[in-house]
């Protein structure tokens, strides 16, 4: 019964809910009860991410994990993304792992039209393949804005003076579906790469990349 | 065990909450973007072919006809509203958002199926129709970036209708010459901020309304600006019909060919080009004026790409000049 609950929770969330730092659960897991990572790349710009995860128990295949993220540019404070949430790994058989992931996370992203805060929640399954030192993995999932705050800036209003500063809910939000593959170096550094698309909810077309492409490493404290 | 199972389930009821809640609030009308002529009938407009544009005239009806027709496609008449002030030299000024766009009302992607470019020269004609008083009135079209390309498009097909035209910056009269027009405008700087500003946004607000797109499609015009001026006043675009037509070109590049019959139109053109909007010049200037025989080519001091908007103190004596 309980995997039978673990599987349904990772199916929905694969198909229903961008997409948290993998693991290699093969030896990551069992190494260490703390990690920090480190990712690199493009994902609704050229994005820079740290982050840290922690271990409850031993035996629980289980991580806690917090990030922050940050596009490039000249402002350092006006853009990024902070996520909190876990992974755990809900099933496996031999090599193979059913990974689900959730995190509930809020982004802030200024420009000379306006200012956007939200809070929104991410969830994705994995299904994935682990050794020693290789592991690859599909994982597809959804990144939900839930709420966001718009405030315009007089440069919008100028266009537009009834634009309504408010929260707006529910704000949209974005399928994601991608490949990661990795390996362990050394002392269980895991370096990754991963890319994938992204597919707005609804018939919006407007995303400009809707494409993601990371490098990432991983190491156990 | 049991309690992380609780969690899971909780987890899972909150993730369906926030899958299947809906809310109205981000396409509420004028809630993030103007409201259309279907939604606020106060705003002035005329009906043509099965839909109702959102369109105003200045002056005199029986003067010399100029139709002004704005760029894009997707954009809208606000930021070439200068050419009104030519009402005040004996002209009858018209202006029109095209279908689709603007505060024109708004249709779905269907509508557009039968037509993609026909349509923008069809419409153009109606409006013409519309306004126009008598056979012998005469008609001026003036048109921007895509507007100029719309403007010429109409000539191709109507090489004696036309008295005067003016054309400031357009893309190009062929595929290719718009297409390298375009590659050089959108050329991404991955590291800067203005193109942080272009993706960034798109994890925050997605939508399949047109209140959500066109909103979403403001902050990226502006965010894209890069042909040289300051920001540029609009009304609201049009998404779905700026993003069926790029894609639709690219592949059709035969319907963008506006020049076979442009040899027959002897008649002088008054053809623009801004001095800061680096991506445009005199190079592709005199490349997308060739087609027309007998070309007046001025270059426009002081501007970018939006020459009407922020170069009208110097456009206006040439308009004037070669209006008369």
């Amino acid at each position: 019964m309980k995997i039978i609950i673990k599987i349904i929770f990772c199916i929905f969330c694969g198909a229903t809910m961008t997409n948290g730092q993998s693991l290699n659960w093969n030896n990551t897991d069992t190494s260490s009860s703390h990690m920090t990572y480190f990712n690199f790349g493009l994902d609704y710009g050229i994005t820079t991410e740290i982050g840290y995860g922690y271990k409850i128990k031993k035996n629980l295949p289980l991580w806690l994990q917090v990030d922050i993220s940050k596009p490039m540019g000249g402002e350092l404070f006006d853009d990024f993304k902070s996520r909190a949430g876990f992974q755990l790994k809900a099933f496996s058989h031999n090599n193979f792992a059913v990974i689900a992931k959730m995190s509930a996370n809020y982004r802030t992203h200024s420009s000379e039209l306006v200012s956007m805060k939200s809070w929104g929640s991410e969830a994705s399954a994995a299904v994935g393949w682990y050794s020693s030192k290789w592991m690859v993995e599909l994982e597809g999932g959804f990144d939900k804005a839930i709420i966001t705050q718009l405030k315009h800036t007089d440069v919008y209003r100028g266009n537009y003076d009834g634009v309504q500063d408010d929260w707006y809910i529910p704000a949209g939000g974005n399928w994601f579906y991608g490949f990661r593959s990795g390996r362990t170096f050394g002392k269980n550094l895991l370096v990754t790469l991963e890319i994938g698309v992204t597919d707005a909810q609804g018939s919006d077309r407007n995303a400009l990349l809707p494409r993601y492409l990371t490098f990432g490493f991983l190491k156990p404290l | 065990m049991n309690k992380i199972n609780q969690t899971f389930m909780l987890l899972l009821l909150l993730s369906i909450g926030f899958i299947a809640c809906t809310s109205s609030e981000l396409d509420e009308m004028g809630a993030l973007v103007a409201p259309t002529v279907t939604e606020d009938p106060s705003l002035p407009s005329i009906k043509i072919e099965g839909t109702t544009l959102h369109s105003e005239a200045f002056g005199n009806p029986n003067d010399p006809m100029i139709v002004a027709i704005h760029g894009g496609p997707g954009a809208d008449y606000r930021s070439i509203l200068n050419f009104k002030y030519l009402a005040d030299d004996g002209y009858y000024v018209v202006f029109y958002d095209q279908r689709g766009t603007g505060l024109s009302q708004r249709h779905d992607e269907s509508h557009y199926e039968e037509s993609k470019v026909q349509f923008f020269i069809d419409d153009l004609a109606a409006v013409i129709a519309h306004y126009r008083s008598s056979a012998e009135q005469r008609l001026i079209l003036a048109g921007h970036s895509w507007g100029a390309m719309l403007a010429t498009a109409y000539i191709n097909q109507n090489p004696d209708k036309v008295d005067q035209v003016i054309l400031a910056e357009p893309g190009g009269f062929t595929w290719p010459q718009t297409e390298a027009y375009i590659d050089r405008l959108f050329t991404l700087k991955p590291f800067t901020e203005s193109t942080n500003d272009l993706l960034y946004a798109d994890q925050f607000i997605t939508g399949s309304d047109h209140e959500v797109l066109d909103y979403k499609l403001s902050l990226l015009l502006t965010s894209a600006n890069n042909t040289g001026d300051p920001n540029v006043p609009f009304f609201r675009p049009g998404a779905v019909l700026s993003n069926i037509t790029q894609p639709y070109a690219a592949e059709n590049p035969d319907e963008m060919d506006f020049t076979a019959n442009l040899s027959q139109y002897n008649k002088s053109v008054l053809f623009a080009y801004s001095e800061k909007n680096v991506h445009y010049g005199e190079e592709h200037a005199k490349l997308v004026s060739a087609a027309y025989p007998n070309v007046q080519l001025e270059k426009i001091n002081g501007c970018g790409h939006e020459i009407i908007n922020f170069g009208w103190e110097e456009f206006y004596p040439i308009v004037k000049a070669y209006l008369n």
